[in-house]
């Protein structure tokens, strides 16, 4: 996206989440955030801005192309790759353009290593580490490296 | 005192309980160091969200102590430690609460026990008035408003209009909240419709919870000026539209921290209030 944000954080979805879920997560969002829900409110701009990622974001997860690349970026917690204090079905808890809910007002994982990385691997075709391994082995997660 | 204003506990985690306790306390604790030991009477779950409110949007964070309390022996709790956003809410809460007395005492409801009270904030409140001469005029000011609209009302009465003083009141409070550094203009007016649409959400609250009370006694209520006979009904309905009115509002603002606690509260919190509030149920201590 050109502001350098995930798509699918901006829509509140998980990595490797169906077309229809992130349609869903789409439709809930843009009826939040319409225009006609802001009428009167100063914060009517950051709405409309908001709207616009909004519809960024969907655009490049309906281009398969695309999407594919941001899942190949797959990083966190069992090929999910969602952070797992993130914004779950497209409801945030006030995860607004500016700020994470936690701590110093940058998430967790924002501006650190994340400390799953090692283990989970970051879609490198190296990545297979022993516990990622291991869950492949239990079925429990896919392996990212396609071994 | 309790307040409507308050998170859906079940919700919390429990280090976010942690830190919204540690906020209410840390009220508590800046209203004993700066204006004595009664006038902590005055602290609320309102406040208590408006501290935290402060609080997320300010650039540096706020730590905690573990410190006892008269209140819960033996116990240590976390504890804000103190700072211009709490010493603001302290500050409003003194106020809030001494002019409420006073307001009290003018319309001849428990004179006595306000009257009473009321001296003993006297100190606090001029301190406060002091430390804060705007806030202290936006809440004298609010107040009176309020009074006019109350001794004004006519049947047909709108309820956005019976609440307009009270919300007009919050939204300048928020107006002065310290907040370091300064918003960008169009937060700051955000942050001052935010604080109007809770500020009639209070108002409204209150008089639903009151009204089957008032209406024995003979008292003011503004949902008996409605037309019809559809008060609560008409309470229920404004208050929903005000509560998606915060939610919108609350979800754009640039958090720098405890999103989560007043999304819970916002979320979850002013619903639950409602819903309790129309069953007759008592709100009880978080």
């Amino acid at each position: 996206m050109k502001n350098g944000k995930d798509p699918y954080e901006v829509l509140g979805v998980k990595r490797g989440a169906s077309d229809d879920e992130i349609k869903k997560a789409y439709r809930d969002l843009v009826k939040k955030y319409h225009p006609d829900r802001y009428k009167g409110n100063p914060l009517e701009d950051l709405a409309q801005e908001k709207m616009q990622e909004i519809n960024e974001a969907y655009a490049e997860l309906t281009d398969p192309a695309k999407k594919n690349a941001y899942s190949g970026q797959q990083n966190t917690y069992g090929g999910q790759g969602s952070n797992p204090y993130g914004q779950g079905q497209g409801r945030s808890p006030y995860g607004s353009p500016y700020g994470s809910p936690f701590g110093t007002g940058r998430g967790p994982y924002q501006n650190r290593q994340n400390p799953y990385q090692g283990y989970y691997g970051s879609g490198d075709s190296d990545c297979c580490s022993a516990l990622s391994l291991l869950c492949c082995m239990n079925s429990c997660l896919p392996c990212f490296c396609g071994n | 005192m309790f307040g409507y204003i308050r998170p859906w506990k079940a919700e919390l985690k429990v280090k976010e309980f942690s830190r919204y306790q540690s906020v209410y306390c840390g009220i508590c604790k800046t209203i004993s160091q700066d204006y004595g030991q009664i006038p902590r009477l005055a602290t609320t779950y309102d406040m208590t969200f408006l501290a935290l409110l402060i609080l997320s949007l300010e650039g540096e964070g706020y730590g905690f102590t573990m410190e006892g309390c008269i209140l819960h022996p033996g116990q240590k709790r976390p504890t804000a430690t103190k700072s211009k956003p709490l010493e603001f809410t302290a500050a409003a809460s003194i106020l809030l609460t001494w002019y409420k007395l006073q307001d009290n005492v003018e319309d001849q409801e428990k004179v006595f026990s306000s009257q009473a009270l009321k001296l003993t904030f006297n100190r606090a409140k001029n301190k406060a008035a002091r430390a804060w001469p705007k806030l202290d005029e936006v809440i004298r000011q609010g107040l009176l408003n309020q009074r006019l609209m109350e001794q004004n009302s006519k049947e047909g009465l709108l309820l956005e209009e019976a609440a307009r003083p009270f919300a007009e009141l919050l939204g300048n409070v928020m107006q002065e909240a310290p907040i370091t550094p300064e918003p960008e203009p169009q937060i700051r007016l955000g942050l001052s419709f935010l604080g109007q649409k809770l500020g009639s959400w209070v108002y409204l609250i209150d008089a639903l919870d009151d009204y089957e009370e008032d209406v024995a006694k003979n008292r003011y209520n503004p949902l008996t000026y409605v037309e019809g006979e559809g008060g609560r009904e008409a309470a229920l309905a404004e208050l929903t539209e005000l509560e998606d009115q915060i939610d919108l509002t609350c979800d754009l603002l640039p958090y720098y921290r405890d999103a989560a606690i007043i999304s819970n509260i916002i979320q979850q919190g002013l619903p639950s209030v409602r819903d309790q509030v129309a069953k007759g149920e008592k709100l009880i201590r978080l």
